[in-house]
């Protein structure tokens, strides 16, 4: 007992107090009571009675339920010999989203970006300040800001640990659809590019336009829905680092799905020698534009697809006003040209064909033909004056490109059955083999005389071709008449695009024959390509020096066309140089030596043996040559292996 | 035996060495240990699912170091809190001075004095001595328990601390020194009209202060978000818990199984807002066990204020009730979105050293009361 403490025994009058004592009691208790059926009532009502709201809430509210878009890795771009032409440049971007303290507004943070990214602090806060300031408590859509400057994987992850050291949700790194084209000055035609673009979009229901950079010309933009992939979702719940919670991704998400690989049937080698010759040639000649294209007519691949200038670059090359609507086109399916006398090698296919002309008839031109009252066709010579041809067969024609004799088949076969013609060489078509903005081929369909007009069609006037689809026509006077329908990608992800023939055009002795033709062109000494030749080689072709005719526009497009080798062919060669305004305007001039190269480019390629007989040929001509140099004699006449080596044209 | 028969001087039970171990309340003893126990496996929880079992650890050596304080407050006896309480209110007064000036400042308030590693709340000691000066006030102005005077001084008792306590500041605290005041006086036998007028004048002040922005801007935005609930940042933590709550259910997602506790998304979990790891995993079964357990340890302290015939004891028991139930409802409340989120932690189960051996103090305190009072009351 310890008497020491006080007492506070409730000695005073316990039974009077009782009863004011059980009413406090209550009071408490009914407090406790009170309190826990409160509790107890709203836990019901959270968990049970409207738990499903409660959790409805949660995912409006999407701060920790997040939609992330995964993007998709576009499709590469391979040559046929396994060289890349585009891929994606593995590089990020860096985004800021400031408010709701997404962002810490701190000097260190920005300071710790910077040294990350290179990107001056500076610039970030006098946005993430300036734009963190204006944003209300209320506001659901916050400023975000995006630098271009392309950053690594590794300094990707050094801002992903940024991220997490500062919690700063605001900051992140999107994949930026930095594209590279490593042979891009050799293959633009090809590959097109992206390029900013007005493009209207659809924006939460609302269509608006906007510059976006989108894939322009070439496979860029014709098999974009091949090389573009699908974008993937993950939906779910995020922990607070913005790491996604395995357990809780939405069943709504969605895998990414990368863009498919483009194999090309193009070969660099050849596309290179095409690209270098072509571009040569178009300086040279003070050219507007050229196109180059080889194919090979077994298979229809494109071989290679050159133009010049490469895209983009358009606007400065040689600008005149007549040809603005060719600018920042790609020439080679994007533009028309007049195909001019390379077309007589497919009238007088056409023609033979139809039983109109045959091997052994004769022609006679006498420089002009009247086709109506005021219509006149001529014969020009080198020098501007009219040329007579004098009596020639088919083979001269083609070797001489007698306008007057062309144009004669071309009247006999009659506009209807030349018009089908076309459109079964498919000249008049798109050829569809995945490059974006083809043209078709035009002619005037209006046309009042149509004499006159297949007249014209017979040396390639008032008609304007696609290059590629020229190209494509002739592969059937390589192929045995069948021509095939061009091919430029082989293999779309693990799909095999299978060469396929659109059937005969021509039958197969029509095809040897004018193919045959075309040789004299080089071997004759009065065929327009003579100076071509390929010592060893068989070539066969056909130029043309086509006269642009409208009311805005002049000058010449000069062609060539021809096959690698002629008795083989692995390929076929148009080339198209529009507008040349130097001295030299014709088509073996100015497009002949990128003929030329492109073949040499194609014997290499696929190691094509040279004739020995013609081997021996040349060199027995060459020492007559220097023969003749060293005991100072003219000879009035070819002697009799020189003679022969001139007109023999030996075949299969 | 009845009451009046006793001797002045109080019932006190002697006892010798072999009592020491000896515990006059059992269930009181076992209630709180419940709730200590639910508080360190929701704690491991939470830890676990952030991989950082380190706070668990600290609870830990936490519940160790109560133990000095449990035992020292049973060990003591009662009534020598009456002599020391001059004494104790001057301490009072010293730790919480000594905070504004020496303490470290966290989240906005300065509430923390740092020893040696540990860190100690004095508004939360406060809490306590509150308890034992203001019950020792009351005892020696029995006589004049009915006069306005007796009344007003107590209110005087509380306010200098309070005052200081506010200057942290601490809405928290100074609200649970007038609950605590508030059942004293209710179980002193002060005037009902005292008691309920100025509890009314309270909450009459506390809705004044929202309307007339009285309050720290944080403590304004709280308020705000739970009235209007678009205020992003502060209603986010209740919203948050809602969300807890709501994914748990009926019978919760399982023991260390919460996605919304796994994703870390509900900040300082594993204090104030430790609740909402069991609303999560133990769905409103586990819940229901928490409040079940609390409602036992409650009802077991409320014997003790009414069964003891000893207004010294009466107050003393009274107060710690007062205490843990306000904190216990007013974090449910918070957590329940009932409340503003005012940083209240729930009593044995939030993560905190300072909270713990204060509820362990309590705990102490009220086995030694009860063993002094007669057995065989009710």
């Amino acid at each position: 007992m310890r008497q020491t403490l006080p007492s506070s025994r409730l000695e005073i009058d316990v039974a009077s107090q009782t009863q004011d004592f059980r009413s406090r009691s209550a009071i408490v208790a009914l407090f406790l009571v009170g309190g826990f059926m409160v509790a107890g009532f709203t836990q019901y009502y959270l968990q049970v009675y409207n738990a499903d709201e409660v959790l409805k809430k949660g995912k409006d509210r999407q701060k920790y339920t997040l939609d992330e878009t995964v993007h998709s890795n576009r499709g590469k771009i391979y040559s046929a010999n396994g060289r890349v032409l585009a891929e994606d440049s593995n590089t990020y971007e860096l985004s800021l989203q400031v408010g709701h303290g997404k962002t810490p507004l701190s000097h260190g943070f920005f300071a710790a970006v910077s040294k990350a990214t290179g990107i001056p602090a500076a610039e970030m806060e006098a946005f993430a300040f300036d734009a963190a300031a204006k944003v209300k408590p209320e506001d659901v859509k916050l400023p975000i800001k995006s630098w271009p400057n392309p950053l690594s994987q590794l300094q990707a992850d050094e801002i992903d640990r940024i991220r997490t050291a500062w919690k700063a949700d605001g900051l992140s790194t999107t994949k930026s659809a930095h594209r590279s084209y490593p042979l891009w000055d050799i293959a633009s035609a090809v590959t097109g590019d992206f390029e900013e673009k007005l493009v209207t979009k659809q924006v939460n229901g609302k269509t608006v336009s906007v510059i976006d950079v989108v894939p322009q010309h070439g496979l860029e933009q014709g098999m974009d829905n091949a090389l573009r992939g699908e974008d993937g979702v993950v939906r779910g719940l995020v922990d607070r680092h913005g790491e996604f919670l395995p357990m809780r991704i939405d069943s709504s998400s969605k895998p990414k799905k990368d863009g498919d690989d483009l194999v090309l049937t193009i070969d660099t080698d050849i596309q290179e020698a095409a690209a270098r010759s072509l571009e040569k040639a178009v300086r040279d000649a003070n050219a507007t534009s050229g196109s180059a294209i080889a194919i090979d007519p077994k298979t229809g691949d494109i071989l290679a697809m050159a133009s010049y200038p490469q895209l983009g670059t358009g606007q400065d090359v040689n600008k005149v006003k007549s040809d603005e609507r060719h600018l920042g086109l790609c020439p080679v399916v994007e533009d028309r040209f007049e195909p001019g006398s390379t077309m007589k090698t497919l009238t007088l296919a056409l023609a033979m064909d139809l039983g109109l002309v045959h091997d052994n008839d004769e022609f006679t031109c006498n420089g002009e033909l009247r086709v109506s009252k005021r219509n006149v066709i001529h014969c020009t010579s080198h020098h501007g004056g009219i040329e007579k041809h004098g009596t020639m067969h088919p083979e001269m024609v083609i070797a001489k490109s007698c306008n007057v004799t062309a144009a004669r088949w071309a009247m006999m076969i009659g506009h209807d059955k030349y018009v089908d013609f076309m459109k079964r060489a498919g000249l008049l078509d798109r050829s569809n083999i995945g490059l974006a903005g083809e043209v078709t081929g035009k002619y005037n369909t209006k046309e009042y005389n149509k004499t006159v007009q297949v007249a014209t069609f017979g040396f390639g006037q008032s008609l304007r071709l696609q290059p590629l689809s020229l190209a494509s026509a002739l592969t059937a006077l390589a192929n045995d008449g069948v021509r095939m329908k061009p091919r430029i990608v082989q293999k779309v992800g693990n799909r095999l695009v299978e060469p396929v023939s659109v059937g005969p055009l021509v039958k197969p002795e029509t095809a040897h024959q004018v193919s045959k033709y075309m040789e004299a062109v080089f071997t004759s000494t009065s065929g327009t390509g003579h100076r071509l030749q390929i010592e060893g080689y068989h070539l066969a072709g056909k130029t043309g020096t086509a006269e642009r005719i409208g009311k805005t526009v002049s000058g010449y497009v000069s062609n060539f066309v021809g096959f690698v080798p002629s008795d083989r062919p692995r390929a076929v060669v148009v080339v198209m140089v529009n507008n040349p305004k130097g001295e030299r305007h014709f088509g073996a001039e100015v497009a002949g030596p990128v003929f030329q190269d492109i073949a040499r480019s194609v014997i290499k390629r696929y190691d094509i043996a040279p004739d020995p007989a013609l081997l021996a040929q040349a060199t027995q001509k060459r020492q007559l040559q220097v023969d003749a140099k060293d005991v100072k004699t003219v000879l009035a006449k070819p002697t009799a292996p020189a003679k022969k080596a001139a007109q023999v044209t030996p075949r299969r | 035996m009845t009451a009046t028969n006793l001797p002045p001087g109080g019932m006190t039970v002697q006892r010798g060495k072999r009592d020491l171990f000896r515990i006059s309340d059992p269930f009181l003893l076992l209630s709180a240990a419940i709730l200590i126990a639910f508080g360190l496996a929701l704690i491991f929880s939470e830890g676990f699912s952030r991989g950082d079992l380190s706070s668990f650890r600290k609870q830990m050596v936490f519940f160790a170091i109560g133990l000095i304080p449990f035992g020292l407050f049973l060990r003591i006896h009662p009534r020598s809190w009456i002599h020391l309480s001059s004494y104790l209110y001057g301490l009072n007064l010293l730790m919480l001075s000594a905070v504004l000036v020496v303490g470290r400042r966290s989240h906005n308030a300065q509430r923390w004095i740092e020893f040696h590693g540990f860190e100690f709340q004095p508004s939360e000691m406060a809490k306590l001595l509150i308890i034992l000066t203001l019950a020792a006030f009351f005892l020696n102005r029995r006589d004049q328990i009915h006069k306005f005077s007796t009344f007003a001084l107590s209110f005087l008792h509380v306010l200098v601390p309070l005052v200081l306590i506010m200057k942290q500041p601490s809405l928290g605290a100074s609200l649970v020194l007038l609950a605590t005041w508030l059942s004293i006086c209710l179980v002193a036998q002060v005037p009902l009209k005292f008691v309920l007028g100025s509890g009314g004048a309270i909450v009459l002040m506390l809705v004044m202060a929202i309307q007339f922005q009285w309050l720290k801007p944080y403590q304004l935005e709280r308020v705000e978000g739970l009235m209007h609930g678009n205020s992003q940042s502060n209603k986010y933590q209740a919203l948050r818990a809602e969300i807890a709550f709501g994914s748990g259910g009926l019978g919760g997602t399982g023991y260390l199984k919460g996605e919304q506790k796994r994703g870390g998304y509900i900040p300082e979990q594993n204090t104030d807002f430790i609740f909402t790891v069991m609303g999560e995993e133990g769905g409103l079964v586990g819940c229901t066990l928490v409040l079940a357990a609390f409602g036992f340890l409650f009802y077991r302290i409320w014997l003790v204020v009414v069964g003891t015939q000893d207004l010294y004891y009466r107050m003393i028991a009274a107060g710690i009730l007062g205490l843990l139930a306000f904190h216990t409802f007013v974090n449910l409340g918070m957590v329940l979105q009932l409340l503003p989120v005012v940083g209240q932690w729930l009593p044995f189960l939030s993560y905190g050293g300072t909270a713990l051996w204060l509820c362990m103090a309590c705990i102490g305190l009220l086995l030694s009361v009860r063993s002094q009072e007669i057995p065989k009351m009710y």
